[in-house]
């Protein structure tokens, strides 16, 4: 005889596999080609209102880049970028260069704005690509906050104090001897 | 051959790669929990107790699970539904929008996925 809870469990363990497999994915690529098409639209928005032209290199070149990644929004799983990092980095002719390389320099609002795109963009794929592994899913959940939480000291650790071990460092080092005026002129400075 | 033939040739390589193996796990890691659990309910009898259960106050008998299953069945449903009518509306939405931009942008580009926003079947 089996349970009721036993025959519950297998059956809701295969929901979840199905689940996990083809439904999570599905529903993520579409939110990330969602997120992807309004950054199309943003683009397609600044031309609309003249502030770059629809044949512009930089307007075309950008619109290419969104619509690949809309169609290829399926590929983009961490296995496929990195043996595509690991095998392919040498065959690669061209260099991918920013998109902000394609439009004129005198427009700086313009350039951040193409900036700005293009790291949405980058967020947007590395949601997806994070979002639809399990593995990548757990490691970002559990490992990043620490790993964030680590490198926010180590930076604030540098930034406040090693310009003060440095100028210490000279200050001791300093073959001239220190008279007590100077010593406590440099602990207040500091 | 050139690097970009030499390229063009890993690339599709690793991504047919890529391809296989995902079938080949996803199908492979289902077939097995199938053949794992399904074999352990043959020639088995279960002693359910799917009723309604009603708490009376005295007894204090409320969870059955019935009212599980009900539910998980109305989720999978309402879900189902949800997004089969999201596709729809998308597609009637697309066409639209399409009109639109092309009136403003007569060569503009499509970002070659199905007009409900599904993959194409042949960029698989």
């Amino acid at each position: 005889m089996i349970s009721l809870s036993d025959m519950i469990n297998g059956l809701a363990f295969l929901f979840l596999l199905i689940l996990w497999f083809y439904l999570w994915p599905s529903l993520i690529e579409s939110v990330v080609r969602q997120r992807l098409f309004e950054q199309r639209d943003v683009l397609f928005n600044l031309a609309a209102n003249r502030s770059i032209s629809f044949d512009e290199d930089g307007y075309r070149e950008g619109v290419r880049r969104v619509n690949s990644l809309i169609r290829f929004t399926h590929k983009a799983t961490w296995q496929r970028l990195l043996a595509f990092h690991i095998f392919l980095k040498d065959n690669v002719d061209a260099k991918c260069v920013p998109l902000t390389t394609y439009f004129r320099e005198d427009n700086q609002a313009l350039l951040s704005e193409v900036a700005l795109l293009e790291k949405k963009l980058s967020m947007i794929m590395a949601f997806g690509v994070v979002a639809r592994s399990p593995v990548l899913l757990v490691f970002v959940v559990v490992v990043m906050p620490i790993a964030l939480a680590i490198k926010v000291t180590w930076d604030a650790y540098n930034n406040v104090y090693s310009d003060d071990f440095n100028k210490l460092k000279e200050f001791l080092s300093s073959k001239t001897k220190k008279t007590k005026n100077e010593f406590m002129g440099y602990a207040l400075s500091a | 051959m050139t690097r970009q033939q030499k390229f063009e040739i890993y690339k599709i390589l690793i991504d047919k790669t890529f391809s296989l193996f995902s079938v080949l796990g996803k199908t492979g890691v289902l077939a097995y929990a199938a053949i794992e659990i399904i074999p352990k309910f043959a020639g088995l009898t279960t002693l359910a107790d799917i009723s309604l259960a009603f708490d009376d106050g005295k007894d204090g008998v409320f969870f059955k699970p019935i009212w599980c299953i009900l539910a998980l069945i109305g989720l999978a449903f309402w879900g189902f539904m949800e997004r089969s009518f999201r596709k729809s509306k998308t597609e009637k939405i697309h066409a639209r929008i399409r009109d639109l931009e092309l009136m403003i942008h007569p060569s503009r580009q499509s970002s070659g996925i199905l007009p409900s926003g599904l993959t194409n079947p042949n960029d698989n």
